[in-house]
């Protein structure tokens, strides 16, 4: 059996799994109180991934730097890569609301976008 | 929403331009208020959201989770689609009891806005390193976790590379992470209380996942370092609060992050004679967010600090649709004062007062009560609502820890409060 705290909401729900996951398994799911969390608890176990936020620099914008998110949660063991990645980034303003900075960041189909809107200085 | 504004009066001015300030001017525009205007003392709206660059904000407003400045974004596209001015980078002196603002800022000079009502939105502050007197010296390299993320997600400015952090509320926890990120290395959360202060869920992706040690039941008793910091000493305290010498160990660190609480910013709502609730620190207020003074209405982080934002927007909302019918003398504020009392591991209850003119509450007398408990109380609880010897309504929830407040919502029992001057909320473990 594996213990898992839910990390989708704020009542962190403590989730327990038993029983295989290989394809074709059911294992069995308790003490999630909705259906996401049963979602989490396996993904937590087979391949944990979160969302990655962090900050890209900005040229000739009225902020210094630009929120940024993954459109996707990435894998929980590449925050590293995806920080290397980022790092050398340095983004003209304009930069709308949601713009795609990158289009397969750490994987293919993962984007890295823009959480903020940067008008040009 | 426009920039500037040379008017100098308004049927309803809010002070902030954070969560709060920006759904309290959706909520009075709905309600028919004709002219509205938001001042905020920084050059962008959207208040603390603009630097929480983290996701986990508008799972119940938006049914989605969106970073911090995406959770603004949406409020501040809400806000642009009405009449709404925003007077920016323009800081707020004083209000009058008759509602004149003193403001000023680089185009007006010193100004005077008159306002039909005001809603409060300044937020909250940080606790500093004053607020709970740690011994040592004064070197640099000591910051609040707020103003580290602050500098860090908005100016681009690093704090430090070996970093401390006191303190297991959210937002120590998110900077734990954030620092990590940014390549410095955490050597400790430390947190004097045994249980952390955050939600579980940052516990989880922000600490465990980046194997940051969490020191429970420790604090810093001595900040080391005559120009920089050098290191702190961390002793470990007992379960009277005492400090145990046996557990004394010294980290170095080149940053002292602190997270020890915040404190809504009232000092506006003091001149402006406000009564304040010395537990929540924010003025006492009712179901219709509005104060013990006339035509003042609060929402948000000044009343009680919220462990959501999403909760800061809809009890704003609120405050500024009252607002709006406050000054079209639309606002039933005939009903019956009934004030709420805490009993047994509550330490704060907001709203402290119920307003409740007819049975049916209509949607501004929303009756939700944001409950903060003392202590974590793991097994089933049981909250009974009585008033004198009569139980009202009991209502059972799983669990109540202080990191998470309860909201409780009496519109089932609107009728059953009716004549009544006062009421008890009590807890008990149910084992």
């Amino acid at each position: 059996m594996k213990s898992i705290d839910c990390i989708i909401c704020p009542k962190s729900c403590r989730i327990q799994v038993r029983g295989s996951l290989r394809p074709g398994k059911k294992p069995e799911v308790s003490g999630q109180e909705c259906s996401k969390g049963k979602k989490y608890a396996i993904s937590e176990i087979c391949d944990p991934r979160r969302i990655f936020t962090s900050t890209v620099a900005v040229r000739n914008g009225e902020i210094k730097l630009v929120p940024v998110r993954t459109s996707k949660p990435i894998r929980k063991a590449e925050w590293k890569s995806g920080r290397d990645i980022i790092r050398g980034l340095n983004i003209a303003a304009p930069i709308g609301f949601g713009k795609v900075l990158i289009k397969d960041f750490t994987e293919k189909g993962i984007k890295l976008i823009a959480a903020r809107e940067v008008k040009a200085f | 929403m426009e920039k500037r504004s040379n008017n100098s009066n308004y049927d309803i001015a809010i002070i902030g331009a954070g969560p709060a300030g920006l759904a309290a001017a959706v909520g009075a525009h709905e309600a028919g208020a004709g002219s509205i205007l938001i001042i905020d003392r920084e050059k962008y709206p959207g208040g603390i959201l603009q630097q929480c660059i983290h996701p986990g904000f508008g799972l119940i407003r938006f049914k989605e989770e969106l970073t911090g400045p995406e959770y603004a974004h949406a409020y501040i596209e809400m806000a642009k689609k009405k009449n709404i001015d925003l007077l920016l980078d323009t800081f707020v002196y004083s209000i009058s009891e008759d509602k004149n603002i003193l403001i000023s800022n680089a185009s007006d000079g010193l100004k005077n806005i008159e306002a039909g009502a005001v809603v409060m939105a300044m937020g909250c502050r940080e606790g500093t390193r004053g607020s709970i007197f740690i011994p040592g010296f004064r070197p640099a390299g000591i910051f609040t976790a707020g103003t580290a993320q602050r500098l860090i997600n908005i100016d681009g400015l690093m704090v430090g590379k070996k970093i401390v952090i006191l303190g297991s509320g959210d937002i120590g926890l998110i900077m734990a992470r954030r620092c990590t990120i940014e390549d410095a290395k955490v050597e400790a959360v430390v947190e004097k209380m045994p249980y952390p202060g955050g939600l579980n869920k940052n516990i989880v992706q922000c600490i465990d996942d980046f194997n940051i040690p969490l020191l429970l039941s420790h604090t810093v008793t001595f900040i080391d370092g005559k120009e920089r910091i050098r290191g702190v000493e961390i002793a470990g305290v007992g379960s009277n609060g005492e400090i145990l010498d046996s557990k004394r160990k010294y980290i170095e660190c080149d940053t002292l992050l602190l997270s020890i609480g915040l404190i809504p910013e009232n000092e506006l709502s003091r001149g402006a004679g406000i009564p304040l609730d010395p537990i929540t620190g924010g003025p006492y207020i009712d179901n219709m967010m509005h104060t013990e003074k006339q035509g003042f209405f609060a929402g948000g982080n000044v009343v009680q600090v919220y462990d959501l934002v999403d909760y800061v927007s809809e009890d704003s909302y609120t405050a500024g649709f009252n607002a709006g019918l406050y000054i079209q003398d639309k606002l039933d504020m005939k009903g019956d004062k009934i004030i709420i009392e805490s009993g047994r591991y509550i330490r704060s209850i907001a709203p402290g007062i119920l307003r409740i003119g007819g049975q049916t509450p209509a949607k501004d007398q929303k009756p939700v009560l944001s409950i903060r408990v003392e202590k974590p109380l793991m097994d089933s609880i049981r909250l009974s609502l009585s008033s004198g010897n009569n139980i009202i309504a009991n209502m059972r929830r799983p669990y109540a820890v202080p990191s998470e407040m309860i909201r409780l919502d009496l519109s089932k029992y609107t009728a059953k409060l009716a004549g009544k001057k006062k009421i008890r909320i009590d807890i008990e473990e149910i084992h």
